[in-house]
């Protein structure tokens, strides 16, 4: 054919081609709809950001909870308003029934005769001896184990330098850990410890199955040679792609309503989000850069989860040197920050602003404190004249680090912007490596910095002790204050629990009164679950996945 | 040239051993390390976990006990993935990321050398333009855009596709789509360009005057001379391919060597780094010297001593 007419022809054929495309991409495919019935096939799809490093009771970290959960049950739980609930213990201790002793030091749990292991096998007492001797093993390294420090005989073994086997067994015999019978289990505490109920209600006191750890060592948490007690098992495990939990045939709880959960690993918020709205996943955790759009689409009204956290950010200033070692300078730059604004720009409106650490939710929190360093622009400037500067003129150079996530880095651009604004003082942003930046925080290398934390249990003495006392494993700013240090030690060894509130609340005033901090803000969690999943029950104590702590309670409507 | 091939193999191990030194001393200069939290782990866990894994050793201790490891075929665990043996993930890494690479290969060439082709024998038709401008679009979009571009479309618009993960063949379609269209594009170009080279030579003319077949000529004398240069554009693109790409395997969640190196680096994993390294070493000095092999196959005017 002519030159002319072999134009046309592929012309006109990629014009249709193109076309055809544009037409199905337009039309879309029909969402479906959820029905009143319950679905014939009982199967949640949810995703975790990564393969977990490691799903051993013992050994596993907060980020990868929600599986630990479903295979592991530990001696108490929670109940939905984050209450200590009977687990496997059939009831709660309480110096009432004899479960705490007067002086506070001996707890003993009373089990439940019909808990089984997933193979069948009953499940006693000896098996919490053992998992709980277990993570003190130093050889073990269990990230959780210091929490425990004060069962008797628990520091001395996980410290230990020894290397004899014999000498190592004598420890780990000398631990306040016993199985009396097949039912009853005592621990032995070095000093009254009044938040231990929730302790024991932590995946660290999972039992585990000295059997298969010794005939399988490190592989004994994969698919087939793992066995649990919690109402599903692993059946499947393609590592980096996805893990499969079948409901537990000798689950001695609630039976759940679920026969499968299929557990992805999409690393990428934004791919997750893709596979949600292909319906490859019931529920997700969506990027915070897409909050937005997805509050403002009409499309997700019916899909979007909001529900507070227990966690909070705030900007953390190092004391060591200027100019934060002044408290004018740290009253200045908190009065120039408004939260409200940083919660609706930079967080699309989630969340709420903070002038405290002890976040809604927690008993001890205080909503009416701090609000002396809520924002105020003319309050800011006064400050730092006050502090001795004459406006933005000879202030030292301010820069603010922080791990490069986006995150951050929209928080940072937000707190320049502020700081500029009310305060007319530049300062300079730090993104680093994420790494990086934590060994440079741990070492107190920044000036300014930024820091998010999370209740891994619900007690203000998880939130005040290591990140403002003097010996603080987290005290990040060099804050020392001995008042504050004072009220702390007053309020762990305090058994009144009343007491013990008022005394958390205490310390918080001295804490926020001195500001080592800027509180940004409470963080909410935001969800998008498809309107067939039912009954998914959230608290502030969820792993990555919401509702991870009542699974047995979810279902799944026909859709 | 089989002493050759032995020869180039034999260097394999000062190279290896040297990429070893240097990223040894390199990933243990690089502030962090594998226990650095934001809440920071307290001092007894630190020690301990120094202790399980060794790193309370000396430096050159560590090295020297990983080189002996690697002697007998051991390169360590990795701190992420529950004490795995580095190298079953990444021999379970590269079936996916091999099998995902090869497959993005054959695209590409099939599609390259095709397109390539197509628009020499029909120069300055219709069929050239396409083709130049599909292999410039192909070389200008990044591979994440068009990978974002393809999932927004097929996934979530038309449901055709699921969104990434691996097994299925419908999950290996837009990961090979994204991944060989770069390759694909400077394949075809390169083709074109030879294709043209070769054409205008002597040897085709007095071929076609002594009326060989246009097929004949073009599949069996013309190409088979073209095809040398794109080998040499094949080989880094093979050994890209084979050790997976970060981008592609993240954004489809396939669970492929792209994503350890990465993942150890920012994880500080120790065990996963070296792994990593060391193993994409091999792979493009393997890969090399396979070109440079296949060139004396295509070429048999080119002999090895």
């Amino acid at each position: 054919m002519s030159r002319r007419t072999a134009w046309l022809r592929t012309g006109l054929l990629a014009a249709v081609a193109l076309a055809a495309l544009a037409l199905a991409a337009c039309g879309g495919a029909e969402e479906p709809q959820a029905r009143e019935e319950l679905a014939p096939v009982q199967e949640l799809k949810v995703n975790l950001p990564g393969e977990p490093d490691s799903i051993d009771p013992q050994r596993a970290s907060m980020l990868h909870l929600s599986v630990v959960r479903q295979l592991f049950r530990p001696l108490l739980w929670f109940d939905e308003n984050l209450e200590v609930t009977p687990g496997v213990a059939r009831e709660v201790p309480t110096v009432g029934n004899d479960g705490i002793s007067e002086d506070g030091l001996v707890y003993t749990f009373r089990l439940r005769d019909d808990a089984t292991w997933s193979d069948g096998q009953p499940l006693t007492a000896a098996d919490f001896e053992y998992a709980i001797k277990r993570l003190f093993d130093p050889a073990l390294a269990s990230p959780y184990a210091p929490f425990y420090f004060d069962i008797e005989g628990s520091l001395e073994l996980y410290t230990s330098e020894e290397t004899d086997p014999d000498a190592l067994a004598a420890l780990q015999d000398a631990i306040g850990v016993e199985a009396v019978d097949d039912t009853t289990l005592v621990i032995q505490l070095r000093q009254p410890k009044p938040s231990f109920p929730e302790l024991a209600a932590l995946w660290p006191v999972s039992p585990v199955r000295q059997d298969v750890i010794e005939r399988y060592a490190d592989r004994w948490t994969e698919a087939g040679n793992l066995i649990g007690n919690g109402p599903f098992v692993l059946s499947e495990w393609v590592h980096g792609d996805h893990m499969t939990l079948e409901a537990n045939p000798h689950w001695y709880g609630q039976t759940p309503y679920l026969e499968r959960i299929v557990v992805r690993m999409i690393e990428d918020n934004n791919a997750a989000l893709a596979a949600y709205r292909n319906n490859e996943l019931d529920i997700v955790n969506p990027p915070v850069p897409a909050y937005r759009a997805i509050l403002g689409d009409s499309a997700y009204a019916e899909e979007v989860h909001r529900f507070p956290d227990l966690s909070t950010f705030a900007l953390v200033l190092n004391l060591r040197g200027a100019p934060f070692d002044d408290p004018q300078v740290r009253k200045a730059f908190a009065m120039a920050i408004d939260r409200e604004s940083f919660v609706e720009k930079v967080r699309s409106g989630v969340g709420k602003p903070a002038y405290t650490w002890v976040p809604p939710g927690m008993p001890a929190h205080q909503s009416a404190l701090g609000h002396d360093y809520a924002f105020d622009a003319a309050g800011a400037r006064q400050a730092l004249a006050q502090a001795g500067y004459d406006g933005s003129d000879g202030f030292p150079e301010v820069s603010f680090t922080f791990a490069d996530t986006p995150n951050a880095r929209l928080l940072g651009e937000f707190v320049q912007a502020q700081i500029k604004e009310h305060l007319g003082i530049d300062i300079n942003l730090e993104p680093m490596e994420p790494r990086a930046f934590q060994g440079q925080v741990i070492a107190g290398e920044f000036q300014m910095s930024l820091l998010g934390w999370r209740a891994d249990y619900p007690d203000a003495e998880n939130w005040l002790p290591d990140v403002f006392g003097t010996e603080g494993g987290a005290n990040f700013s060099g804050y020392s204050n001995p008042d504050f240090d004072v009220s702390l030690a007053k309020a762990l060894s305090e058994l009144d629990p009343q007491e013990r509130l008022l005394t958390w609340q205490e310390a918080e005033r001295i804490v926020v009164e001195d500001q080592p901090f800027i509180f940004l803000a409470f963080d909410e969690r935001l969800r998008l679950v498809k309107p067939w999943v039912k009954d998914l029950i959230v608290t502030g104590l969820d792993g990555d996945i919401e509702g991870d702590l009542f699974f047995v309670e979810a279902k799944i409507l026909a859709h | 040239m089989s002493a050759y091939v032995a020869r180039r193999l034999l260097w394999l191990i000062p190279v290896l051993l040297g990429v070893a030194v240097v990223t040894f001393a390199l990933m243990h200069a690089v502030p962090g390390g594998p226990w650095d939290r934001e809440k920071p782990l307290p001092p007894e866990v630190v020690a301990n976990l120094n202790q399980r894994y060794g790193l309370d050793q000396p430096l050159w201790r560590q090295f020297a006990d990983y080189l002996g490891g690697l002697f007998r075929g051991d390169l360590g665990v990795s701190y992420i993935q529950q004490d795995r043996p580095v190298a079953s993930i990444i021999a379970d890494g590269l079936q996916t990321s091999a099998t995902l690479g090869m497959l993005a290969l054959a695209a590409a060439v099939v599609v390259g050398v095709g397109l390539g082709v197509a628009a020499a024998v029909h120069k300055d038709g219709p069929l050239d333009f396409l083709s130049v401008l599909l292999a410039t679009l192909g070389a200008s979009a990044p591979s994440f855009v068009l990978g974002i571009l393809l999932v927004v479309l097929f996934s979530v618009q038309l449901h055709w596709l699921p969104t990434g993960g691996w097994g299925s063949p419908r999950q290996a379609v837009m990961p090979v789509i994204a991944l060989s269209a770069l390759p694909a594009a400077f394949i075809a170009r390169v083709t074109r360009a030879s294709m043209l080279e070769v054409l205008r030579q002597d040897y085709i003319m007095a071929a076609r005057s002594r009326g060989l077949r246009e097929w004949v000529l073009l599949y069996r004398h013309a190409l088979r001379n073209a095809l040398i240069p794109v080998l040499t554009v094949l080989g880094p693109v093979a050994a890209a391919l084979v050790t997976g790409s970060f981008i592609v395997e993240t954004l489809f969640s396939i669970p492929g060597t792209g994503r350890l190196f990465v993942d150890g680096v920012f994880a500080r994993d120790y065990g996963l780094i070296m792994g990593a390294t060391l193993f994409y070493t091999a792979v493009v000095v393997v890969a090399n010297l396979a070109v440079d092999v296949l060139y004396a196959v295509v070429d048999p005017r080119i002999r090895y001593a």
